[in-house]
């Protein structure tokens, strides 16, 4: 065991004012029975889309944040909802306009007349579980101030720097096709997202079943939650124990180098990128109940990954390939390497 | 029009033009070659026409062969047509025609008459020889195999042309297959476009990584090739140092190259004849056209094998006139020739035999009594007159050999005397070919026409002599059948001598070689030696046993009278005032000049060959299965013990598994199950159970394999691995079952880790000097900037 990791065990978070006991970090195969249960509550929200709430939970064990992108009325808030709730965690939900403030998502100091001074109110992103909805339609300036929040877990107002809830979760939704008054994401902005999945319209059985369940009432009412903050955050901790093995490691810059020298991509993977594949690779590997990490991991998490971080070439989007197509070919290229003997 | 390809199959027939072309070194006039081009651009232009018109490939040759026979019969079947096409009667006429053109092949050495026969068999073949060539590399677009029916083509001339052909209608020829060749190469290249629209430069890559593969083993092909080019003549000991230079296909050689004979006289000329000079040694104009071949000097003596000169000294002053022995009634034709830039030392002279008058300008010289003329100091320019005797077949039949009165004439004993070792042979030789009570002529003519048969090949590398034959080369020669002049002629003077008819040796020059300005050059490589026989009242008649494709005709006289032959049979060839060096008729028809008969010279750096070449054929049947054996069993060991080693070579348990997963990839790819580039282990298992069928048993072996694999590699340190060796084999096995047999055979014979192994195994040994050099200089390196062992790379 990395003498790290035995340091982060037994050590005490401090998560800013709301001192927290500091987790208890399970085993892979409790982590795996929790995910497990997870999954199976939101796969009976969600129908038909096992893939999307597995990427969803590992990157939930991950410590990532997740951007689903599709068009509307495929289920993305539906998703982001149902992760939410089936954890007992504090949950809030930014729906982004054009006129939202900054201020409206890391909180804002008000003169407090009892006690004479500045008080701290805390903003929307003072949450376990942070839903934003349609976050392409803020300004830039709105979806700048979620960044150091997403990065570093913390905010800071007023030269105050406040710490996050652990775990910390943002779930993003956007949609790809309006135009109208939406405002891209930056690079810098796209790049701090984990992985970003689209939804998908549901398989035709599905989509039957869908439209008969959901003729009532939302099947997100019967959800109970699953786990609790504490839980997920020992289980974050556990998936870092999952073990990478250098040549894996080597695999994904090597995956990452090969994004960057390839020629039908304009931008290639970020180191941070890379980070973030491990780290997901990691939380795939423990959900398939494993404790070291496969090349096969890191293939499952390039896609969702690596896909939004990279900018195609303008030859590559007239021969109407996406980023994730380039990626398949370059998996089927890049040489799982041999450990150095 | 892509599919027609015309430019290739204009290239494919000019190729076949060019590698046809020396057969008009074969024919005289050469006015047949027109047709034969017309025949060609009708194929060529059929077969791309049907190419554009239709995809099927097997009518193209069909149609292009009945274009070609259409053209053939408009050009020689005119009268035999019925409303433009060919009928029965033309195709009888056609096979008397092609059976006079054979009659004619026999009986002319090169370059023979083109008669109307003679042109319809070339036009012929040069239509067979374009449609095949069409065929092969247009049509059916193996420009490579193509060459085959190219060079059988060429050789074709090659084989039968008495002289080195001129390096251009090989280079030509080949030159056009080449582009052929590579035009295709291009084309082809080209077919490997795909319509995908794959992102442009990533392809490129990939695609320049396996070019660049194909250039270096290209490269390693080539070097290979041209170090056997080079490595094998010299190992070789047939090949004449020459055969590159004096022409591809066959050497012009002089007497004697590649190998030494004991028939060799000790004179000074025999030194001239075995030299293979090139260089000229004069030129003449003569004022009769053809000329004899310029004698230089007469042996008499034979003895142990070989020619002596025995010195007569009877010089007179004068050349006999008419020449000695010949006597009155006889019909000479008197021809003088004027030599220039004469090369040759005194006290020798080229002359035709028998000269009668000499004019060496104000050089001092003598006769001797054999006729030749003995100079003091060279002479530069000189002129000769000699008489060809042109005896009437009475003459020649009455011209019995009375032993009375030799000696008045000038022969001795010498001339009849038989070298007694030979004589059992040469008596049952003659027994066999000499009718009983023939005349003395009849017994020269059927001794020469014995020796000028097809049994007897020309061939300057003597077969080595066995116990048997004694010590006698001549012995040796009447075995094996195979000699060059000197050998011929020994035969020839023996076996008349032993039936009472004096002999001797001359040596000299073939008339050499034509030029435009109608004046001949004699070269070193013309050196000959033939048989001059005692005819009383005819003198010394030359004789002419070497076959004709070294030493041309033989002499009209020579051969029995033909019975109204065809009216074309030149009969007055030889005084007939034409170009053509040799256009009589030949006795039989002569495989002569076979350089393919490999035979192994006796010269002591070959001495090793002769151990090797006389072993018995079991013997080297069972050398080559050992050593084939041996050397197919190589590369399968070097895997063995490459794989051996990286197993006892690993530090840990993770170490062997990975070793072993190594080397079970290696056998599978050898087994032609290649998993995609970016496989992981899992998808490589996968992809070997799917693509091999595994069965059951051997799908849970191959999940072992994998998953052991999967622990060792990535697992945390410390985990165990378990043994992978095993069930790897067992499933190598099984995808070994589901392979062909010839993949099995080569996988086996020809293991990538083998491959590797010897790589390793040369690279180190070629490395070996660089790095003892880098650790002798490595002190002082890391003394001056302690680069570190980054240095030594």
């Amino acid at each position: 065991m990395d003498p790290f990791e035995q340091q982060i065990r037994g050590a005490t978070f401090d998560l800013g004012d709301r001192a927290v006991e500091p987790p208890r970090v399970p085993n892979l195969d409790e982590v795996l029975e929790v995910a497990a249960r997870l999954a199976g509550a939101m796969n009976s929200v969600i129908e038909g889309k096992k893939g999307v709430v597995r990427i969803a939970i590992t990157v939930l064990l991950a410590e990532g944040h997740l951007l689903v992108e599709d068009v509307p009325g495929v289920g993305k808030t539906m998703l982001a909802k149902t992760l939410a709730r089936s954890i007992d965690c504090s949950v809030r939900r930014i729906q982004f306009t054009p006129d939202l403030l900054p201020s409206d998502i890391t909180g804002v100091s008000v003169y407090n007349q009892d006690i004479r001074s500045f008080e701290f109110r805390p903003g929307a992103i003072f949450a376990n579980v942070v839903v934003g909805d349609e976050i392409n339609r803020a300004s830039p300036k709105t979806q700048s101030a979620l960044l150091e929040s997403m990065e570093e877990g913390q905010v800071t107002v007023d030269g105050t720097t406040y710490q996050l809830q652990h775990p910390f979760m943002v779930l993003a939704t956007q949609n790809p096709i309006e135009m109208e008054g939406t405002y891209p994401l930056p690079e810098a902005q796209r790049d701090r997202f984990m992985a970003r999945i689209s939804m998908g319209y549901p398989a035709g059985h599905s989509e039957v079943d869908l439209l008969l369940h959901h003729g009532g009432r939302s099947p997100l009412e019967d959800l109970r939650p699953i786990t609790d903050a504490a839980t997920v955050s020992g289980m974050i901790h556990a998936v870092r124990t999952v073990h990478a093995s250098p040549s894996i490691a080597q695999y994904v810059v090597d995956l990452a180098v090969a994004t960057r020298e390839s020629p039908a991509l304009r931008l290639g993977a970020s180191p941070r990128a890379g980070l973030h594949l491990l780290r997901a690779s990691r939380a795939h590997a423990a959900l398939a109940g494993r404790d070291h990490v496969l090349p096969d991991d890191v293939q499952a998490m390039v896609v969702p990954v690596l896909a939004h971080r990279l900018h195609p070439t303008g030859e590559t989007q007239m021969a109407r390939r996406s980023t994730a197509d380039v990626l398949t070919d370059l998996l089927q290229r890049v040489r799982v390497p041999a450990p150095r003997t | 029009m892509r599919r027609a390809r015309p430019v290739d199959a204009a290239l494919a027939a000019l190729a076949t033009a060019c590698a046809l072309l020396p057969l008009t070194s074969l024919f005289a006039p050469i006015d047949f070659i027109r047709p034969c081009l017309l025949m060609l651009v009708v194929v060529a232009t059929t077969g791309a026409l049907v190419r554009g018109a239709t995809p099927l490939r097997w009518p193209v040759p069909l149609v292009q062969a009945v274009a070609g026979l259409l053209l053939a019969s408009w050009l020689d079947g005119r009268g035999h047509l019925w409303h433009g096409l060919p009928t029965l009667d033309m195709f009888r006429g056609w096979s008397h025609l092609l059976a006079d053109a054979l009659g004619t092949i026999q009986s002319y050495s090169a370059p023979a008459p083109a008669t109307r026969g003679v042109v319809l068999g070339i036009t012929l073949i040069f239509a067979v020889a374009a449609i095949v060539v069409d065929a092969i590399g247009v049509t059916r677009r193996s420009p490579a195999a193509a060459g085959l029916p190219l060079l059988t083509a060429y050789l074709l001339s090659a084989a039968n042309s008495g002289t080195g052909l001129a390096v251009g209608y090989f280079v030509f020829a080949a030159g056009f297959w080449v582009l052929l060749v590579g035009r295709q190469g291009t084309s082809a290249f080209r077919g490997w476009g795909t319509p995908i629209p794959l992102d442009g430069a990533e392809r490129r890559t990939t695609e320049d990584a396996l070019a660049l593969r194909f250039v270096s083993s290209g490269r390693r092909l080539a070097v290979a090739s041209l170090a056997l080019a080079v490595i094998l003549p010299m190992v070789l000991p047939h090949l004449p140092a020459r055969f590159l230079l004096s022409g591809l296909g066959r050497a012009p050689n002089g007497v004697g190259v590649g190998g030494t004979s004991r028939l060799n006289s000790s004179v000074d000329i025999s030194r001239s004849l075995r030299s293979q000079s090139d260089g000229v040694i004069l030129r003449y104009r003569s004022n009769g056209g053809a000329v004899d071949p310029l004698r230089v000097g007469v042996l008499t003596g034979y003895r142990d094998g070989e020619w002596t000169d025995t010195e007569t000294d009877q010089d007179t002053s004068r050349l006999a006139d008419p020449p000695l022995g010949v006597a009155g009634g006889v019909v000479l034709s008197t021809v003088q020739i004027t030599v220039t830039g004469n090369r040759i030392d005194p006290p020798q002279l080229a002359a035709p035999a028998p000269a009668v008058a000499a004019d060496l300008g104000r050089v001092q010289w003598s006769a001797t009594l054999d006729g030749s003329i003995r100079p003091d100091r060279r002479p530069d320019k000189y002129t000769i007159r000699y008489v060809r005797v042109q005896p009437t077949e009475q003459q020649l039949q009455n011209a019995q050999t009375d032993p009375v009165g030799l000696a008045d004439a000038g022969v001795t004993d010498t001339d009849l005397t038989v070298e007694e070792s030979a004589r059992p042979t040469l008596d049952a030789i003659l027994d066999k070919v000499v009718p009983r009570g023939s005349s003395a002529i009849d017994t020269a003519r059927a001794i020469q026409a014995y020796l000028r048969s097809p049994a007897f090949s020309y061939n300057l590398n003597l077969l080595p002599a066995i116990p048997e034959d004694g010590d006698d080369p001549l012995v040796t020669f009447l075995r094996t059948k195979q000699g060059y002049c000197i050998q011929f002629a020994t035969a020839m003077i023996m076996m008349a001598r032993d039936r009472g008819i004096p002999a001797r040796m001359a040596i000299g020059y073939l008339p050499g070689h034509l030029e435009p300005d109608t004046s001949w050059t004699v070269r070193g490589t013309d050196a000959h030696a033939w048989p001059e026989l005692w005819f009383p009242g005819l003198g010394w008649l030359r004789f002419e046993p070497t076959p004709s494709g070294r030493s041309g005709a033989a002499p009209i006289y020579t051969s029995a009278p033909l019975p109204t032959g065809p009216s074309d049979a030149p009969t007055t060839a030889p005084s007939a005032a034409t170009s053509t060096p040799s256009a009589s008729p030949r006795t039989k028809d002569n495989q002569a000049d076979n350089p393919g008969g490999l035979a192994p010279a006796v010269s002591t750096p070959a001495r090793l060959w002769h151990g090797l070449v006389t072993l018995p054929a079991w013997a080297w049947l069972l050398l080559v299965l050992g050593l084939g054996a041996v050397g197919s069993l190589a590369l399968p060991t070097a895997a063995e013990f490459r794989r051996r080693r990286a197993v006892a070579e690993a530090p840990d348990d993770a170490a062997v598994a990975e070793a072993h997963w190594q080397s079970f990839l290696r056998q599978i790819d050898d087994l032609g199950v290649r998993p995609p580039v970016g496989s992981t282990p899992r998808q490589t298992g996968r992809f070997v159970t799917v693509s091999a069928h595994l069965e059951p048993a051997d799908v849970e072996r191959m999940r072992t394999v994998v998953s052991t694999i999967e622990r060792a590699r990535y697992a945390a340190p410390g985990t165990a691995v378990g043994d992978l060796a095993g069930p790897a084999h067992h499933v190598v096995t099984s995808v070994t079952r589901t392979r062909p047999r010839l993949q099995r055979l080569r996988a086996f014979l020809n293991p990538t880790d083998g491959r590797r192994q010897v790589h390793d195994v040369v690279a180190g040994a070629l490395d070996a000097p660089r790095r003892a050099w880098s650790r002798l200089r490595a002190p002082s390196v890391r003394r001056r900037d302690r680069p570190g062992p980054d240095q030594s790379r």
